[in-house]
């Protein structure tokens, strides 16, 4: 339904599948026959989609959208309750593995999902359309991989400068991700991608001995918890000084308001106890079908 | 998106809540459910629901039987919202119950972009006046009982520091649940007892679960990276805790002090594709108390101001809101903000 959130979990969904790449050829050999959604909406004026064509598309993708946001809520929830049968002194095996089955059955109707869409999309595109398509989609590809490593020298740059900060330097690393971004330039990504993982490699155990070290860490607080650059400022009303628990407390209750109006709506939750009443009084059902719990004074 | 959206547009809207209030039955369903029915009298009344839908969210009425009249997932205009309600009251004139065959119109939008009709599968199924023994309601709200809850406030201040007067957008006004795991908590009360009486950090398993849910605007937006196809650009916290008196001496008393940052932004490849985008920053100080008892916390009174900016962009902006339900409305926040957490929930 909502446009962002299906092309969210679809390319979420393509980013996956590129993850099992590295796991499975086979995985692999099945991906290059597909298309991503987005290079299909980016590309739509040369590859000429009509308007039914991209409306086509786009339905195809809002309708999978809420699905793989559901699947993802159940995949949470199996896994939750699957640590929460481990946790236990004496683990039930036979609820384990029937717990197993539920996540992989999850997972496999996760998959079909995925492949529904891609094969659907595909179908939607004329011969002619599909190969300028596949033609288009080398250099996508290349652009998606670049854009990656330039993300994550991005997100490695910024921790070895945090490091640096705390007064730990790695020049060598440093040196390591100037030739990364020189190779990235030079569009030799198949160079640039294994020499990050190098430095990924050596960054990992700095990185865990220094987070060991934080999680252990007793003593007076530092100066700030932030960087110059997100140091919040000083607007009115933010100020939090220190008071009592009342005192706190009471700021809190004041923060609140009753008089909401979404909350003025007295939903029911069950179905049954709803078509009893319809019944009863004579009225038609409104069902709001909802992802997340909005009548539950939730975020959604 | 959609969820926040319909209620923000359609069951906030004053005339609505009245009109639902007078001549319907509101029933809220979890799309999980809908979609994926489970066995029994329930799950059959579901799948005949679902088999109809337009998509996986939306809004629908039903009559007595169950049977569907309507689903629609927008709106041509506000106006159309209120002819919506109207319409499917006068179809449920003509169709109460499943004595006679009932097509369920379905709409994009409504009522401009209908889709074709489903016909009745004429399966008529006989509704329970409850759930039959043994057979658990769905839409009772499952939570793990060992969870310690606390609801979560958020407010944006205006220039002058006041809280904004509006609640209907959530990046005005902002609640939600917060649920702390008996882990976290007992990972709380060993870091206290380790400290003895100093000052001592907070576990970060803790404060990620208080940063992460601390923000304002819809789920969409987490700025922490949790929501997939999202990008956390920054994580930062610092919680500090020290044991200070307490009447009862049941009770470990933390007073809490800190300081935290969370900046995320939705991936690049989805905003090309998309045309959406959006960018979220929050800075916050932090001052509080928490409770514990047997290495559970029993109280939370925490408080945090600071800083918020959020930019929501959606293509067709300039259409109305009740026409583009599923992608919400556009957003450009960025001032000072108050957050308060309190529990346990009443």
């Amino acid at each position: 339904m909502a446009c962002d959130r299906h092309l969210l979990c679809i390319t979420l969904a393509t980013f996956v599948l590129g993850l099992a790449v590295s796991r499975s050829g086979g995985q692999e050999k099945i991906e290059r026959f597909f298309l991503p959604p987005d290079l299909l909406i980016q590309h739509k004026q040369q590859l000429d989609l009509t308007a039914s064509q991209l409306n086509a598309i786009k339905t195809q993708l809002e309708q999978a959208g809420s699905d793989f946001r559901m699947h993802a809520q159940n995949s949470e929830a199996a896994s939750r309750k699957m640590a929460q049968l481990l946790k236990a002194d004496v683990v039930n095996e036979e609820a384990v593995l029937n717990q197993l089955d539920a996540i992989l059955a999850i997972e496999k109707s996760e998959k079909q999902l995925r492949l529904q869409v891609m094969i659907r999309l595909r179908n939607q595109l004329t011969a002619e359309q599909r190969k300028k398509a596949f033609t288009l989609k080398t250099s996508y590809d290349a652009q998606s991989t670049k854009q990656r490593l330039s993300d994550q020298l991005t997100q490695i740059g910024s921790t070895l400068t945090n490091l640096s900060r705390a007064g730990r330097h790695f020049p060598k690393l440093q040196a390591k991700l100037q030739q990364v971004s020189n190779l990235i330039q030079s569009d030799r990504l198949g160079e640039a991608k294994s020499l990050l993982e190098v430095i990924k490699l050596k960054l990992q155990p700095i990185l865990m001995a220094v987070e060991h070290k934080k999680s252990t860490k007793n003593g007076p607080a530092p100066q700030s918890v932030f960087s110059p650059a997100n140091e919040p400022s000083d607007r009115p009303g933010t100020k939090i000084e220190k008071a009592s628990p009342a005192s706190v407390d009471r700021r809190i209750a004041q923060m609140k308001q009753n008089d909401v109006a979404w909350r003025k709506i007295p939903w029911k939750s069950c179905l049954l106890d709803g078509l009893k009443e319809s019944r009863l009084q004579n009225k038609p059902v409104i069902l709001w079908v909802f992802i997340d719990r909005p009548i539950d004074d939730e975020r959604c | 998106m959609f969820a926040a959206a319909a209620r923000e547009v359609v069951f906030s809207n004053p005339n609505v809540i009245e009109r639902i209030q007078q001549d319907f039955i509101p029933v809220a369903l979890k799309a999980q459910t809908v979609n994926n029915p489970p066995q029994g009298i329930e799950g059959a009344l579901l799948a005949e629901i679902s088999r109809s839908k337009v998509a996986a969210q939306g809004i629908c009425s039903v009559n007595s039987a169950g049977k569907v009249l309507a689903w629609t997932i927008a709106f041509d205009n506000s106006d159309s919202i209120l002819q919506f309600f109207q319409h499917v009251q006068e179809r449920y004139q003509q169709f109460p119950d499943a004595e006679q065959a009932v097509p369920a119109e379905r709409y994009r939008r409504f009522p401009s972009v209908p889709l074709a009709t489903a016909k009745d599968s004429l399966i008529s199924l006989r509704v329970p006046q409850q759930h039959p023994i043994g057979e658990q309601c769905t839409g009772v709200l499952k939570g793990t009982g060992d969870d310690f809850i606390a609801r979560i406030i958020g407010r944006a201040l205006d220039n002058q520091g006041n809280p904004i007067a509006d609640t209907t957008l959530q990046e005005h006004y902002m609640e939600a649940r917060l649920e702390i795991q008996p882990q976290l908590q007992s990972d709380l009360a060993l870091a206290a007892k380790s400290a003895a009486g100093q000052r001592f950090r907070l576990p970060d398993s803790l404060s990620q679960r208080i940063v992460s849910r601390t923000y304002l605007g819809m789920l969409d937006v987490d700025p922490t990276g949790q929501v997939p196809g999202s990008k956390s650009d920054a994580q930062q916290w610092n919680f500090f805790g020290e044991e200070i008196p307490h009447e009862d001496k049941t009770v470990m008393r933390i007073q809490i002090e800190g300081g935290s940052h969370a900046s995320g932004r939705l991936g690049n490849n989805l905003k090309l594709a998309s045309g959406h985008n959006w960018e979220h920053q929050v800075t916050l100080n932090w001052y509080g108390f928490m409770d514990l008892r047997d290495q559970r916390i029993i109280n939370i009174s925490l408080l945090a101001g600071g800083d918020e900016k959020l930019l929501w962009q959606i293509p067709n902006a300039d259409q109305g809101a009740a026409t583009r339900l599923p992608s919400g409305h556009p957003i450009d926040l960025d001032g000072g903000v108050l957050y308060g957490i309190r529990g346990p929930t009443q």
